[in-house]
């Protein structure tokens, strides 16, 4: 009865995907939705922090930031003009492994927000009086990590654990990398990364196929295929031994984290971490915050994360706590990880956590441009947008055993902590 | 696009702005029923998705508090996931999670909101835990103790963010005399002696039928519902008269504070007292702060950020409750450049004083005010809490009417309704400053 009903979810989002690949290597990913009037468009570039040499680290970051500052035809002004007279959205990102622009807007506007999404992304002119200004716009928002606790843990984290790998610095660099960015080195990376074969777009909306495809065949289907870029292999982050860092810092709360390096995205591994994490850390039912919250009031905020990369990705548990509650936390986080390597989940235990992922793929898919991310997230991600039908389907195949020997495969090597202690 | 650009954009505002209240006029129709008790329910159907939005919005927050139990609402909230008459210590949340649904809660200043997000299939299971949650709650004390360090925890984590204090800060100051002025999470001395009475006490004041909302929004049959909800809130006792606190303010505030803080940039909120959420004012105040400072043309953003270069964000916004709102300014800037900023934003307000503002400039506004309804009533968990959150602060109208009422202010209500809070003066302010 479960394999049905999760097979009916996928089936009332998953119907009528199309996809089409130009010649010119351009991927088009489109969904009909017609409950709404609310286009989503999702334009994802193959590229991000992990094609950075660490001198450029956050110039992808940079670049994102200034393709709505100024095209060919419009001023920045214009833009933020064009985007608010039809009430939309048009925001630019980048992460780890890729960078995104977005446009939401409803329907009737369609062809207005796609013509000024091409605009931004093929004529960017990186206006310099722009440049300076976002560039300190950057170095303030770099400097202001330094406020959030878990930011502060989780970057320690990342240069500890990755140090030669991309990984180790932040998508929004350093202060080092993002004072000296020239006008002429944006320029050339746009040129470099901006290229058809490296781009996805999605788009989910009460549009037809047809028409979809006649507009990106106007516009991005005749732009020129770049050069084939070879990616240097990344560097291996092995865990010779566990590392404990201790960071005197000045807030009230102390702060734990504790994981290790682990599968990346593509990798047969994956939905059996996710699993792992949920059961550890999802919600409230999460052992975590049963074990550490609920029964030792350890913390208040306590949980577990397994991002989804490209290159090796890592397995964290992580919590806010008082300082003299430390090794007591260390000791719960320890009997956990034990007890994951030696004793079989339980299935009432396993059948709740995989209800709990696949009802939270439901509701992280309604909103259109949620549907719109996750087709595009996995073509990135080296799975295909196809990954995102079967993702329930493959839960629900995760075994007990599979945990286990997960749980072995990557638990029983060394582990980095980082603990914030607040100052004397 | 520079040969009658004036012209073409304000023709496209104009023009373009109507349709969205059509669009606009079925997303937020509900059925509305008072159950025997007094309880209202509010139900939407809607077959989209498989999904359905369930929330439970008390009409309870630290408005409703005093000195002595400051943080009992959240305190409380805290308490009714941990064991109740038909549910154990954590089984709550282990149900609702193990059937595919989130469930969560949050305490503000006038309302408590207790939410489920869940597949349909799962509504009976949601239904039953709601009601257990609203009426049920037994408080042992072992996980009274419990929860307190877990609060505790919280105070900390909150005190360590520079916005949440500041933020704190200028609600202390704003509002002398009324409950506005404690923080939601209580302080250290409140939380410690927060007894078990306190929180029983509470619970039976405002728990009760006819101070709560209940909304369902998404794949249900509101004929086979509307029984069962009768069944299953029935034994929900009504109570009144409630105690009413008094949330207006009345003492004018002039101030103006700056602190050191452990902060790498300047944090700052100016601000001055704005209308209730009865009062009709509101509408053109939201239009203005959209004006001045919402998105990246509006007035403030475009000197502040892009020409002069004084910040690195700021925004306005009016923020509306059931008493005094407060309309604000905020944002974050060099240390060097904030006392600039301030007095441009000074300047930023005298100029709306004497000039107002023009039609494109409020037509452009309008959009993003609709255009963000339109995107935050997207799923079904936005509409409901637009519908929940409205009725609480209010009444079941005043969601639905939002739109219209915002259609219809015109360029010369802008000044006229901003002279009745700001007089020339300087804004009230706090900033923080890095040591």
């Amino acid at each position: 009865m479960a394999i049905v009903l999760s097979s009916f979810f996928v089936a009332e989002i998953q119907a009528g995907i199309n996809k089409h690949v130009f010649p010119n290597g351009l991927t088009l990913i489109h969904k009909r939705n017609k409950s709404n009037q609310i286009v989503a468009l999702e334009l994802f570039i193959k590229t991000g922090r992990i094609y950075e040499p660490n001198e450029q680290a956050g110039i992808t970051h940079l670049v994102q930031t200034l393709l709505t500052k100024g095209t060919k035809k419009y001023t920045a002004s214009e833009i933020a003009e064009i985007v608010e007279s039809i009430g939309g959205i048009l925001s630019t990102g980048s992460n780890e492994d890729f960078a995104q622009v977005s446009s939401v807007v409803t329907v009737r506007h369609f062809n207005l927000a796609f013509d000024l999404l091409f605009e931004v992304i093929t004529n960017p002119v990186f206006p310099e009086k722009e440049i300076e200004k976002e560039r300190q716009v950057t170095l303030a928002a770099i400097k202001s990590r330094e406020e959030d606790i878990f930011t502060v843990a989780y970057d320690y984290f990342n240069q500890n654990l990755y140090r030669n790998h991309p990984y180790a610095l932040p998508p929004i660099g350093t202060e080092e990398t993002v004072k000296k960015f020239t006008r002429e080195e944006l320029v050339n990376y746009h040129r470099k990364f901006y290229t058809p074969e490296r781009m996805v777009i999605v788009i989910v909306g009460n549009l037809s196929w047809g028409k979809v495809k006649k507009t990106v065949e106007k516009t991005f289907a005749s732009l020129p295929k770049g050069e084939e870029l070879v990616t240097a292999p990344f560097p291996e982050i092995p865990l010779s031994q566990s590392i404990e860092k201790i960071y005197p810092q000045k807030f009230k709360q102390a702060y734990l984290m504790l994981g290790c390096p682990v599968a990346e995205g593509s990798h047969s591994d994956y939905a059996i971490l996710k699993v792992l994490n949920t059961l550890l850390g999802g919600g409230m039912r999460g052992r975590l915050f049963r074990e550490l919250r609920d029964k030792h009031s350890l913390a208040y905020e306590i949980s577990s994360f397994y991002p989804t990369r490209k290159s090796t990705s890592h397995f964290v548990i992580y919590l806010g706590l008082d300082g003299t509650k430390l090794n007591q936390a260390k000791e719960k986080i320890q009997e956990q990880l034990k007890r994951l390597q030696t004793e079989l989940v339980e299935e009432k235990e396993l059948e709740e956590v995989k209800k709990f992922l696949r009802g939270n793929y439901l509701i992280e898919h309604s909103a259109n441009r949620d549907q719109a991310w996750y087709l595009g997230w996995w073509e990135l991600m080296g799975k295909g947008y196809e990954y995102d039908e079967e993702y329930p389907q493959i839960l629900s195949q995760v075994t007990a055993e599979d945990i286990l020997n997960i749980a072995k495969k990557y638990f029983t090597k060394n582990y980095l902590t980082i603990i914030i202690q607040p100052e004397k | 696009m520079h040969t009658n650009k004036r012209g073409v954009g304000l023709y496209l505002f104009l023009t373009l702005f109507f349709p969205f209240t059509t669009l606009q006029a079925n997303a937020l129709k509900v059925k509305k029923v008072y159950l025997s008790n007094g309880l209202l329910v509010l139900l939407k159907e809607d077959h989209a998705l498989p999904l359905v939005s369930l929330q439970a919005w008390i009409k309870v927050g630290s408005a409703y508090e005093t000195e002595i139990n400051n943080g009992v609402s959240h305190f409380l909230e805290h308490m009714l996931f941990k064991k109740t008459k038909k549910y154990d210590i954590g089984e709550i949340a282990r149900v609702i999670e193990s059937q595919g649904g989130r469930i969560n809660a949050g305490t503000g200043k006038d309302a408590t909101v207790f939410y489920i997000n869940i597949p349909k299939e799962a509504l009976d299971t949601a239904l039953e835990i709601v009601a257990e949650v609203i009426q049920n709650a037994t408080f042992p004390e072992e996980e009274i103790e419990r929860e307190r360090l877990v609060i505790l925890e919280e105070i900390k984590r909150h005190e360590d963010n520079p916005e949440a204090i500041l933020w704190d800060a200028f609600n202390q100051k704003i509002y002398p005399t009324i409950p506005y002025r404690f923080r939601i999470i209580g302080n250290e001395e409140t939380i410690q002696r927060m007894s078990r009475e306190r929180l029983i006490e509470h619970y039976r004041n405002y728990y009760v039928a006819n101070n709560i909302t209940l909304v369902i929004v998404g794949d249900i049959s509101v004929k086979k519902l509307l029984p069962q909800l009768e069944k299953i809130f029935e034994p929900l006792p009504k109570k009144g008269p409630l105690r009413i606190p008094i949330l207006l303010e009345n003492r004018k505030q002039s101030f103006f504070v700056q602190e050191k803080k452990s902060v790498q940039q300047a944090y700052f909120i100016a601000g001055f007292l704005g209308p209730t959420v009865e009062n009709d004012d509101q509408y053109a105040l939201d239009l203005l702060a959209t004006i001045l400072g919402q998105g990246r043309n509006s007035r403030l953003y475009k000197k502040l950020r892009e020409e002069k270069e004084l910040v690195w964000s700021i925004s306005a916004s009016l923020l509306t409750q059931k008493g005094s709102g407060i309309f604000l300014i905020s944002g974050e800037a060099a240390a060097e450049k904030v006392s600039q900023a301030m007095e441009e934003i000074y300047q930023g307000l005298l100029n709306v004083q004497k000039n107002g503002i023009n039609e494109k400039e409020l037509a452009r506004a309008k959009i993003l005010i609709e255009s963000g309804w339109l995107f935050g009533n997207e799923t079904y968990s936005g509409k409901a809490y637009t519908l929940g959150y409205g009725t609480t602060l209010k009444n079941i109208d005043y969601a639905q009417k939002y739109l219209k009422n915002i259609s219809r202010v015109q360029v010369q209500d802008i000044k006229r309704v901003f002279d009745t809070y700001f007089q020339g003066e300087k804004p009230n302010a706090i900033i923080f400053y890095p040591e």
